[in-house]
């Protein structure tokens, strides 16, 4: 085992293999319908029955964060090591963060709890990053650090078809203003500081992949990028995403797909799709 | 499910709290009218809570101690009138369980109870309408729990229905709420903590809901009893300040007379600001006589509430008219809007006075008119503010120029955003020939893009078809339509079913824009 | 207390200011009775007609008001944080009623009242 752990939740929404040959442990969230029916997110629950239940669902579907005994075991899992790197959703969106904290305070081994200030695959590819230094055999003080500066230098656009799930479900942040658009509208949505905040609204598709085309570019600026393609029961859209992107002439370090979970599907809604970029960071 | 709550979850339970609070800080901050209008409840309220915080988590094991320690921090953490509020009604919860060893639902019962008993000795008029009255109604709904066997979580689940419904009722306690159509920001502070505790309790998200906006009273017009706020300074000698009283109070609420049998300062709310005038004068010399219409400033204030916390915020200016475009441009964030549009262009002085009386230091104008562009220019020139135009030529250009526009950003950045919104999108206009040009009879339908007549002939919907056809470029995905007043909901229908049957490529965004002359405005992209 | 509004001099007493300030203050969480200088140790007074005569001090001074304030506040409160709400929301009431810039409005806590 490697002396640092690495510790994330069922929110970054990278494929199994991901995790597994990387050593990543996995904290899942829950998913509930209805107040009998509990899963743990990509574990009971996949994204395919998942979207299939919320199109025809009367009552939305509701998440819930990992209590602080889910957290308390996973890092158990670590005890001996160097210490543990714990990197999470936006504590904007979601108390996961917290009862990783509280589980930290009395865990055997020294857990540095990180809050990406992401979302779904942004907070993939800040793993991603992670992994490499941690398996260039960096100090635990170091990977933290990267690690941090890797969620500052991450962003996300996603395109959302409704903005009722964001609203209804509480998350919809700064772009609240948005959802009281009479105008049938697109929105192409980003984080800023963990939040949900709007980055261009339009009318159609063509011109939300026009402006995602234009931002990668001023993004990129000449660097090498890590892309990911992130779709939430729409993959369709996913081969348009990438000629979009192969289209901007930015040089693409890694292309990954992944598919968004049911946690944050249940506050975007089927049909969503999303961009991540990630900028190789200086040492 | 939870029978009691051990003291080790109650660090938990009190950070759910705290985090429930900053979730919702900027929209209790925003609330923020009573006792002093200074927007800062919902900071108060989380730095206090995070003073408890910090203390609990250092306490150990037992829950005296625990309850030592969240006193303790509550009281040393207090901020603002909120704050000590709040310290007040931790002590007295703490009081009533330290010795339990644990938290039965008897004993939650028991901290409600004892929390509003305490709160309300540390006051010697209490207010209602504001937190007190929440706790209160908390307490009284769950003591009806206290003789059946109830767990924690029944006993929280109807403290967190009793709290909603309470902070709903304060703006009928407590008229300042009413007027600004607001709740009390303490109290909703309140129910938002009791939610993180429960949502705590069920091991649940923190998530206090967001669709649902039950802090922002809806129908000023309705929940405003009287319009006029009057009040005026009465001189003379010998006045009596009860007989007055009796004399104007049925005339409005929210009375208040103060002063000397020499001076008498009265507040009145009425919809007869008059007849208190003349009571007035009847009994002495009037001066410094205010009338303000609560209506308005409600409004201005909701829309304030809505639209940002800082008032460093871009306002917008547009000239259109229909109720339905108006409509639309108002849920993109238009604040006021100027009469205008084709053979009616409005003055520079009347643009003016819309930017002058917008509640934004910097506004920007969308003129929609190619015929109104110069006199929206001159506005800069003569006002105080910084005003800026987007020469945008048609509703549908100032429409898609709205979707560039984000009250955050600068004017700078509005501006430029906006402009290249605004070209983003084709308009189309049809409206019936007033005269004979071109070969066009007077009374045919006439549709224009560009400047220029695209298609005519004697059928609306056949014109307006031919006008869609012959604006449709490759790459076109959406085109939005705003009906005029004077088409009916046949002809609606019908263009609705020709464009889904001849253009499946185009997404159809049709509205209701009662706007007159154009029978339909049409914009594309 | 004189202003000129430009529609004439509008006089308004002290004592008007001052019952806009005593009711204020007696609002104000916290506060749990008025005191009167001189008598430290008080028993919170019982409400009567120029109930907040000995109290409420209102002095004018150059353009501005000063008022100084003598109360009873409630035991195991943090009392710097309530003397701090109590200016702050006895200048907001007396600058809305009457008009007047208020410079100053100083807190005497003259005891603390122990309730059970």
């Amino acid at each position: 085992m490697a002396k640092i752990g690495i510790v994330t939740d069922s929110t970054a929404d990278m494929p199994a293999d991901f995790y597994e040959s990387n050593e990543i442990k996995v904290v899942p969230l829950y998913v509930r319908f209805g107040e009998e029916e509990i899963y743990r997110d990509w574990e009971d629950i996949g994204p395919g029955e998942f979207y299939a239940r919320m199109r025809t669902a009367t009552e939305l579907p509701k998440t819930s964060q990992p209590s602080v005994e889910d957290f308390t075991r996973a890092y158990e899992e670590f005890e001996g090591c160097d210490g543990v790197i714990s990197l999470h959703l936006s504590g904007k969106l979601s108390g996961t963060i917290q009862s990783a904290q509280i589980a930290a305070e009395n865990a055997p081994v020294p857990v540095y709890v990180i809050d990406g200030e992401q979302a779904s695959a942004a907070t993939g590819l800040i793993l991603q990053g992670l992994v490499k230094a941690r398996d260039e055999g960096q100090g635990i003080d170091r990977v933290k650090q990267i690690a941090e500066r890797l969620a500052k230098e991450t962003k996300i656009l996603f395109c959302v078809e409704s903005l009722k799930y964001l609203e209804m479900g509480g998350r919809i942040g700064r772009a609240k203003y948005l959802a009281a658009s009479l105008l049938k509208i697109k929105p192409i949505l980003t984080l800023v500081d963990g939040e949900v905040a709007p980055f261009k609204t339009v009318k159609s598709r063509t011109k939300a992949l026009d402006e995602i085309a234009g931002f990668s570019k001023s993004y990129a600026d000449g660097r090498p990028v890590h892309v990911c393609y992130a779709h939430a029961d729409n993959s369709e859209i996913i081969p348009t995403l990438r000629d979009t992107l192969r289209g901007t002439g930015v040089e693409l370090a890694s292309e990954v797909e992944a598919e968004i979970g049911c946690v944050i599907g249940a506050y975007i809604g089927p049909g969503a799709f999303a961009l991540v970029l990630r900028a190789e960071i200086s040492n | 499910m939870a029978e009691v709550i051990k003291p080790e979850k109650i660090p938990e339970i009190i950070r759910a709290m705290l985090t429930a609070l900053k979730l919702k800080q900027d929209e209790i901050d925003r609330l923020n009218v009573y006792p002093v209008p200074d927007g800062d409840t919902g900071t108060n309220m989380v730095l206090s809570m995070e003073s408890v915080f910090a203390e609990v988590a250092k306490a150990d094991g037992d829950l005296a101690a625990i309850a030592e320690a969240a006193t303790f921090g509550s009281l040393m953490g207090a901020r603002g009138n909120s704050g000590v509020i709040l310290s007040q009604m931790i002590r007295g919860f703490f009081d009533a369980v330290a010795d339990r060893g644990e938290i039965s639902a008897t004993g939650l019962i028991e901290g409600f109870q004892r929390a509003t008993k305490v709160a309300y000795q540390a006051v010697k008029k209490p207010v209602e309408g504001t937190m007190l009255t929440v706790i209160k109604d908390v307490a009284e709904a769950v003591s009806s729990l206290a003789e059946g066997s109830v767990t924690v979580k029944d006993v929280l689940e109807i403290a967190v229905h009793a709290a909603d419904e309470s902070v709903k009722r304060t703006p009928e306690l407590l008229p300042v709420l009413k007027e600004a159509g607001v709740v009390d920001a303490g109290g909703y502070g309140l129910v938002v903590m009791v939610k993180g505790a429960m949502a705590a309790l069920l091991g649940a998200e923190v998530s206090v809901g967001g669709g649902e906006s039950v802090s922002i009273t809806r129908s000023i017009e309705q929940a405003l009893a009287y319009t006029y706020c009057t009040e005026l300074v009465i001189k003379g000698t010998g006045l009596d300040k009860e007989s007055f009283e009796r004399e104007i109070e049925h005339l409005g609420n929210s009375m208040l007379v103060v002063g000397t049998p020499e001076i008498l300062k009265v507040h009145i709310h009425t919809d007869s600001p008059g007849l208190v005038l003349q009571a007035a004068t009847a009994v002495g010399a009037l001066s410094d006589v205010q009338v303000n219409n609560m209506v308005e400033q409600a409004a201005e204030r909701t829309r304030l509430i809505n639209a940002s916390s800082s008032s460093d915020g871009v306002g917008v200016v547009a000239v259109a008219t229909g109720k339905g475009v108006r409509e639309i441009f108002q849920s993109l964030g238009v604040d006021s809007f100027v009469n205008g549009g084709q053979s009616m262009n409005p003055s520079t002085s009347e643009i003016l006075e819309a930017v002058d009386s917008a509640a934004s230091q910097k506004v920007i104008i969308l003129p929609n008119n190619k015929n109104v562009i110069l006199a929206a220019q001159q506005v800069d020139n003569l006002t105080k503010k910084d005003a800026s135009v987007i020469p945008t030529k048609s509703i549908a250009e100032g429409l898609s120029a709205m979707l560039g526009f984000h009250f955050e950003k600068s004017l700078e950045e509005n501006v430029k955003d906006m402009a290249e919104a605004a070209l983003s999108v084709k308009t189309g206009e049809v409206s019936v020939a007033v005269r004979e040009v071109n070969g066009i009879k007077k009374g045919d339908f006439v549709g224009m893009s560009a400047g220029d007549i695209m298609a005519n002939g004697h059928s609306l919907i056949g014109t307006t078809m031919a006008l869609v056809d012959k604006m449709v470029e490759n790459g076109d995905q959406s085109i939005t339509i705003l009906v005029g007043d004077e088409v009916s909901d046949e002809q609606v229908a019908e263009l609705s079913l020709l464009l889904a049957d001849r253009h499946p490529e185009l997404e159809a965004d049709v509205h209701q824009g009662d706007q007159p002359i154009y029978h339909f405005i049409i914009g594309m992209e | 207390m004189a202003k000129d509004k430009g529609l004439g001099v509008i006089h308004i007493s002290d004592e008007v200011i001052a019952e806009i300030a005593g009711r204020a203050t007696l609002e104000c969480y916290g506060v749990v009775g008025l005191g009167s200088p001189g008598i430290s140790g008080g028993v919170a007074k019982l409400l009567s007609a120029d109930k907040f005569k000995k109290s409420v001090r209102v002095l004018r001074e150059n353009d501005g008001i000063k008022i100084t304030l003598y109360v009873v506040a409630e035991y195991g409160t943090n009392l710097p944080e309530v003397a701090h709400n109590l200016m702050t929301q006895v200048k907001y009431a007396v600058e809305r009623m009457v008009d007047f810039a208020v410079e100053s409005v100083d807190v005497n806590i003259q005891s603390i009242k122990v309730s059970r």
